[in-house]
C-alpha cells in the first residue's frame, strides 16, 4: 500500500500504469540494443560476402534501429 | 567450366557465375557457384510468423479494459515489430549461410544466431571426396539435400546443408577438382 502511494505520488497514476510504462521502456531499449548488434554484425558479414543486394539488407537493418528508437521514444513520452 | 551460363535459381539459392565476391578472393579467382539452403527450408519460419500474427490478432479481443488506447497501440506495434524481426532473423540466417565455389577453392560462410560467424576456405587441390546426400519426402519432392566435401589431412571438412540440386553441385565441384588436378 505504501509502495503504491509512492508510485502514485511521483506519476499521478496507478501501479499498473507504472509497470506497463517501465516494461515498455525496458523492452524497447532491449530491442534497440538488439537492432544495433544486428546492424553491426550485418555490416561485418556484408564485407565478407559482397553483392549488389547487400545495400538493401543494410538499409533494412538501419530501419530496424530507427524503429527501435521510435518505440523507445513512444514508450517514454506517449504511454 | 566455360560452358556454364550465368543463372540464378530458386531465389538465389543456386547461382551459377553470379556477380558475388568475397573478401579473401584472389585477383584471378572467379566465383563459379553460390549455394544457399533451399527456400523451402524457410517455410516453417513463415508459418511460425503467421501463427504469431494470428495470436496477436486474437489477443486484441481479450485485452483488459484498464489499458489505454496508446498502451494497446504500443503492444500491437511492438509485437508486430517482434514478428517482423523474427522473420528478418530467419532470412539473415538463410541469406548469409552461403557456400561459394570458385575456380581455386571452396568458401563456407556460416552466420548463425547473428552473433556467431565462421568462414572456412578450402583449396580445390585439398579436396579428396565430394558426397551429395538426399533423403526424405520433402528432399525428394523439392530436390534438395546435403553436400559433404572431405578434405585431405587434418583440415576441416566442409558441408553445405539443404542446398538445392546437390548432385549438380557435386558434379560442378568434381569437374573443378579434376581441372585443378590436371593443372598441377
Amino acid at each position: 500500500m505504501f509502495n503504491t502511494d509512492i508510485v502514485s505520488f511521483f506519476t499521478g497514476r496507478s501501479l499498473g500504469f507504472f509497470f506497463i510504462k517501465s516494461f515498455s521502456i525496458v523492452f524497447s531499449l532491449l530491442f534497440t540494443v538488439y537492432a544495433v548488434v544486428t546492424f553491426k554484425q550485418v555490416q561485418d558479414i556484408t564485407k565478407a560476402v559482397l553483392n549488389e543486394r547487400n545495400r538493401f539488407i543494410m538499409l533494412y537493418s538501419w530501419i530496424q534501429i530507427m524503429i527501435g528508437i521510435a518505440l523507445l521514444l513512444y514508450a517514454i513520452f506517449f504511454i | 567450366m566455360d560452358d556454364l551460363q550465368t543463372s540464378h535459381k530458386l531465389f538465389h539459392s543456386f547461382c551459377i557465375k553470379p556477380a558475388t565476391r568475397f573478401d579473401t578472393q584472389g585477383v584471378d579467382e572467379e566465383v563459379i557457384l553460390v549455394l544457399r539452403a533451399h527456400p523451402v527450408t524457410l517455410v516453417p519460419i513463415l508459418i511460425n510468423g503467421l501463427v504469431l500474427f494470428f495470436i496477436l490478432f486474437f489477443t486484441n479481443f481479450f485485452f483488459p479494459s484498464f489499458l489505454t488506447l496508446s498502451q494497446i497501440l504500443f503492444i500491437n506495434v511492438f509485437f508486430l515489430v517482434f514478428i517482423g524481426n523474427y522473420l528478418w532473423f530467419g532470412f539473415l540466417n538463410w541469406y548469409f549461410n552461403v557456400g561459394i565455389i570458385t575456380n581455386k577453392g571452396i568458401v563456407d560462410v556460416d552466420f548463425n544466431l547473428i552473433i556467431y560467424k565462421e568462414t572456412t576456405y578450402t583449396l580445390l587441390s585439398h579436396v579428396e571426396d565430394v558426397t551429395a546426400k538426399s533423403g526424405g519426402f520433402f528432399e525428394s519432392v523439392f530436390d534438395f539435400g546435403n553436400l559433404f566435401i572431405q578434405t585431405a589431412g587434418t583440415e576441416r571438412n566442409t558441408e553445405f546443408l539443404n542446398i538445392p540440386h546437390p548432385s549438380s553441385a557435386a558434379k560442378i565441384i568434381n569437374a573443378l577438382v579434376q581441372k585443378e588436378d590436371t593443372h598441377v
